[in-house]
């Protein structure tokens, strides 16, 4: 249990620094690279999940804390609201964003945690049958 | 075992649908929605999220500066540029034009080009070969060759500003502007060409027309007697530029004899007007001409305050955002340089403003200098030219297509200029015995172009005589450029290239001068020379103390007319009349006067309608005024002509004046097939005869004998149901102008979530803050005036004033994009210039961006 929890915080750190390298890239899909990274160190699903929503999530968060306080970015997601939803929304923008960090997180840690699960079952039957 | 099989389907489990639901998140934010990827646009990392931000104080390293450039961005945002030479200025200027304008510079020299359609598709490929067509490009690509060859003095510092363009472009590829988002295309570097398409576009909005096809569709409807009735070349009541030759005592007239005007163009000149005014570009340049026009005056010593000049200057252009306009201050110790004023993003140097010498501002002079030629073509590379067959030139062209083919398109040159016909891909049809024509223009925008070299001598002039070299390079663009300086002189002098044709072979009932279109095949209207540049109209320092212009009439009667013919069209010179009785009856005038006068609200056009109005309800009605219109009726006799938003008068003079033009000319334009009415100021002439034959009724064919009184109360009352319909309330007290006189700023790419507005406004379009709309369906959106104001003090520079109707940035999200709209300009309000030789104790620093060598070459 310990270990799991162990892996849960260290695959939230590594999907986070992740995340950030590749936010120097201009390619939004590979965010959930971050998360299948993440999520792969961590056995369980569940804690796999985590890890990349969480991961991914408190990057994006950080993200456009700076990019709305520090950038001065806030309007140009106002006018984009008001486009989709109507004037003064930008922050439902935001928050759907934000939303869509978790859930791509999510999905990469499930991919990265299942998967990785997935390939060390076929590793470990391969290696039994050499075995025997 | 069976622990492994169950780990091992839930595993597969989570996995496929993990996958499935990754997948479709792929595909569903990758996808274009509303024209993009929300995921390209919204995600970080990505779109909105690497727009360039606030500009920050910083310092770049270059290779190959000269020395240290300051930059120092004051709290408008505005860059004052302290250079040591001349190549790093206009690096330094270059690099901020890209840094606050470059979707908008891109954008317009795309169009210029004719490279929309590559970023647009197929919907802006009519647009596209017509500004192919127009040359502009091609005559650009001729004034870089020539600006290489024979002026390559003046090319270092021009190309330095195309590097410094570039060099941003280069350093900051991963910050691309939100429109390149919104719109899906790459920033392409820039070129010395480009700029020159900017002076081509400039040319265009302000004098490129089609002016001569709807005379003649008119005087082919009218008959050249009631042709010059109504479209004389010298309208009433006007105030000329230059008051060296005299002034207009009564309405000049042409004469009047001569045939009857063949009509057999008519079909064709009326079907092309119809394609032109269906073809989006040529439409919104053809409304914004009710726009396009000026106002600039300067007074000496002897009116001002101060005893030294004040000039003051307002480009009515349309309200884009960004704005036209980037105020910029230069300095270069290398060449004295210390200008101050407006540049248009993607050109260097200021081009409108001052330096510590002398003050310069421009109107449009209406100056014209193009005309339309009509010739039989034998087939796709012939026509006939003075009795033979002649072959056309040809221009080759591959035209990018986003999403589609690329398309050939060849534009075809005849002796007198291109064909801009073709473009159509359908035949004009005709009359004529020829039945194939073709319409082609020669335009002075059609050559080599010199106005950079004006611009660099009007930055770096230290008195009238280095102003006046400078000014003989102004070609194309005619302007009239006001003129003041510290030795107190004032002067104007309404410059640029103007044709004179030979009119030796034009038919008895043509006008000659460039007014209607002519027979090329027949070699008709040949430019054979140009008005020499001392043979201009010109004033200097002139005994009333002050000069005006608003674009009206430029000379009065004694210039040489028969000699050196100027124009065709002006303004109604509303504008004009009340500047001058403004200046006339003004003195000890002081900066902030020029500011109320900039500002002023009062119509001279209503002054000029009213009062017969009033004569007319009080001559009819006398005491025993009916109830409905009592009310409106005392609200005009009240009134003082001043078009303010929060009052009604504006709102039922303007219904009105609307209604009784239609009422007296709609039914004539109808009846005679007129492509265009007059002037107004023609029917406050009429109004000075009550029986005038144009006041008739002639919708039914016969015309029904009406009177003056008659129309101007039929359209009072029809004015008061109209208003008392569309504010739905009999009170006439509430029908305030600014409900249904509206101000908007458009984005340049029409989104109207980049746009400002609309606001309620003042003024109308004959004001001399101008704001014209149509109120035809109710509210009018005003989208043009006052592109910039400036004021410049003779007695000390750094108390003049200017404003813009945007902002320093054209980034929407940026504090810049639209302060100065929104905190000044909007409430009449000015900023002071900061007119610092030096950035040593500069007051009001935002930031400062210094560029340092590194010593290497650029």
């Amino acid at each position: 249990m310990e270990q799991d929890k162990r892996n849960l915080i260290i695959g939230i750190l590594v999907t986070l620094g992740i995340s950030s390298l590749l936010s120097l890239i201009p390619v939004w899909q590979l965010i959930f690279l971050a998360g299948l990274v993440g999520g792969i160190i961590n056995r369980k699903i569940l804690y796999g999940a985590l890890s990349g929503a969480i991961g991914v999530g408190i990057f994006w968060i950080l993200y456009i804390i700076d990019g709305v306080f520090y950038k001065g970015l806030y309007n140009l997601f106002d006018i984009f609201g008001a486009l989709i939803i109507g004037s003064g929304m930008g922050w439902i923008i935001l928050l759907l964003i934000i939303l869509l960090g978790f859930i791509f997180g999510f999905l990469g840690g499930s991919l990265g945690s299942s998967g990785g699960n997935l390939l060390l079952y076929y590793y470990n039957k391969q290696s039994s049958s050499e075995r025997k | 075992m069976r622990n492994d099989s169950q780990n091992f389907k839930k595993n597969t489990i989570a996995f496929s649908s993990a996958l499935i639901v990754t997948i479709l998140s792929l595909v569903i934010f990758s996808m274009p929605i509303l024209g993009f990827s929300l995921g390209n646009l919204l995600f970080p990392g990505n779109g909105l999220w690497t727009v360039p931000g606030e500009p920050e104080s910083q310092l770049i390293y270059i290779d190959g500066m000269d020395d240290e450039v300051t930059v120092i961005r004051d709290e408008w945002g505005i860059p004052h540029i302290y250079a040591t030479t001349d190549n790093d200025l206009f690096f330094a200027q270059g690099y901020l034009h890209a840094q606050d304008r470059y979707f908008q510079m891109d954008l317009i020299r795309r169009q210029v080009r004719g490279q929309l359609s590559e970023i647009l598709g197929e919907s802006a490929l009519n647009q596209d070969k017509l500004s192919l067509a127009m040359g502009m490009e091609y005559w650009a690509i001729k004034t870089d060759q020539e600006i290489r060859a024979n002026y390559s003095e003046f090319l270092p510092p021009f190309e330095k500003y195309v590097e410094g363009i570039n060099h941003y472009l280069e350093t900051h590829k991963d910050q691309k502007p939100v429109e390149y988002q919104l719109l899906g295309f790459e920033p392409k570097p820039w070129t010395s060409i480009d700029t020159l398409c900017l002076v081509q576009e400039m040319a265009r909005q302000l004098s490129w027309n089609y002016n001569d096809l709807y005379r003649y569709s008119n005087l082919a409807g009218l008959g050249r007697e009631k042709y010059l009735e109504l479209f004389n070349p010298f309208q009433p009541y006007q105030i000329p530029i230059v008051p060296n030759y005299s002034s207009y005592e009564t309405t000049p007239k042409f004469s009047s004899s001569g045939s009857l005007a063949s009509t057999s163009l008519k079909l064709s000149v009326d079907n092309l007007i119809n394609i032109i005014e269906n073809t989006d570009s040529e439409k919104k340049l053809i409304e914004s001409r009710e726009i396009t026009g000026s106002n600039n005056w300067v007074i000496d010593g002897s009116k001002s305050n101060t005893g030294k000049p004040i000039l003051c200057n307002d480009m009515h252009l349309s309200w884009i955002l960004p704005g036209v306009w980037t105020e910029q201050h230069l300095v270069s110790e290398e060449s004295d340089i210390n200008s101050y004023g407006f540049a248009i993003p993607g050109m260097p140097l200021v081009a409108v403003g001052h330096n510590e010498h002398l003050a310069w501002g421009f109107t449009n002079t209406g100056y014209d200098v193009m005309d339309w030629y009509y010739y039989n073509e034998k087939n796709s590379t012939h026509y006939l030219y003075e009795g033979r067959y002649e072959s056309f030139e040809t221009r080759d062209y591959t035209i990018k297509v986003a999403g589609g083919e690329d398309v050939q398109f060849t534009v075809r040159e005849t002796k007198e200029g291109p064909v801009l016909t073709d473009f159509m891909g359908t035949r004009i049809p005709s009359n004529l015995t020829q039945p194939n024509i073709v319409f082609a223009a020669q335009w002075m925008g059609n050559d080599i172009f010199y106005n950079l070299l004006a611009g660099e001598g009007f930055n770096r002039a230290k008195n009238r005589d280095e102003f006046n070299e400078a000014s003989k390079y102004w070609s194309t663009l005619a302007q009239n450029i006001v003129y003041a300086d510290v030795d107190g002189n004032i002067a104007i002098r309404p410059t640029g290239r103007v044709p004179i044709r030979d009119d030796s072979k034009i038919p008895s009932w043509h006008l000659g001068n460039g007014t209607l279109p002519y027979n090329g095949s027949n070699g008709e209207g040949k430019w054979v020379d140009e008005i020499p540049f001392d043979q201009l109209p010109n004033s200097l320092n002139p005994t009333q103390g002050y000069l005006v212009s608003a674009n009206q009439i430029a000379v009065g009667p004694e210039y040489n007319f028969s000699k050196y013919f100027l124009q065709n069209e002006y303004a109604n010179g509303y504008r004009a009349r009340r500047i001058n009785e403004l200046l006339n009856s003004t003195d000890n005038i002081s900066v902030e006067k020029m500011m109320e006068i900039q500002l002023d609200m009062n119509s001279s056009a209503a002054k000029g309608f009213i009062p017969t109005l009033i004569e007319v309800i009080e001559y009819t009605y006398g005491d025993n005024i009916p109830d409905d219109l009592d009310q409106a009726f005392t609200i005009l006799k009240d009134w003082r002509y001043v078009m303010d938003k929060d009052i009604a008068a504006p709102t039922i003079y303007r219904k009105w004046r609307d209604y009784f033009y239609a009422y007296t000319f709609n039914d004539d334009i109808s009846h005679y097939n007129l492509s265009r009415g007059p002037q107004l100021v023609m029917l406050e002439y009429l109004m000075n005869n009550k029986t005038s034959h144009w006041f008739n009724d002639s919708s039914t064919g016969t015309p029904i004998s009406q009177t003056r009184n008659h129309t101007m109360l039929l359209a009072f009352n029809d004015t008061i149901d109209w208003l008392e319909n569309f504010y739905e309330t009999t009170d006439a007290s509430q029908w305030k102008w600014g409900d249904i006189h509206k101000l908007y700023f458009e984005h340049l790419s029409g989104l109207s979530l980049l746009s400002k507005g609309p606001f309620p406004g003042d003024g109308e379009g004959y004001t001399i803050n101008p704001a014209g709309v149509s109120i035809h369906n109710g509210v009018g959106l005003a989208r043009g005036g006052a592109s910039e104001r400036l004021i410049v003090d003779f007695s000390d520079l750094g108390n003049s004033k200017s404003v813009i109707p945007s902002g320093q940035s054209g980034h929407p999200h940026l504090k810049h994009y639209s302060d100065q709209l929104t905190e000044l300009f909007l409430k009449g309000k000015y900023h002071s210039q900061y007119f610092y030789y030096t950035p040593a104790n500069f007051p009001s620093i935002e930031t400062r961006l210094i560029f340092r060598t590194t010593g290497g070459e650029f």
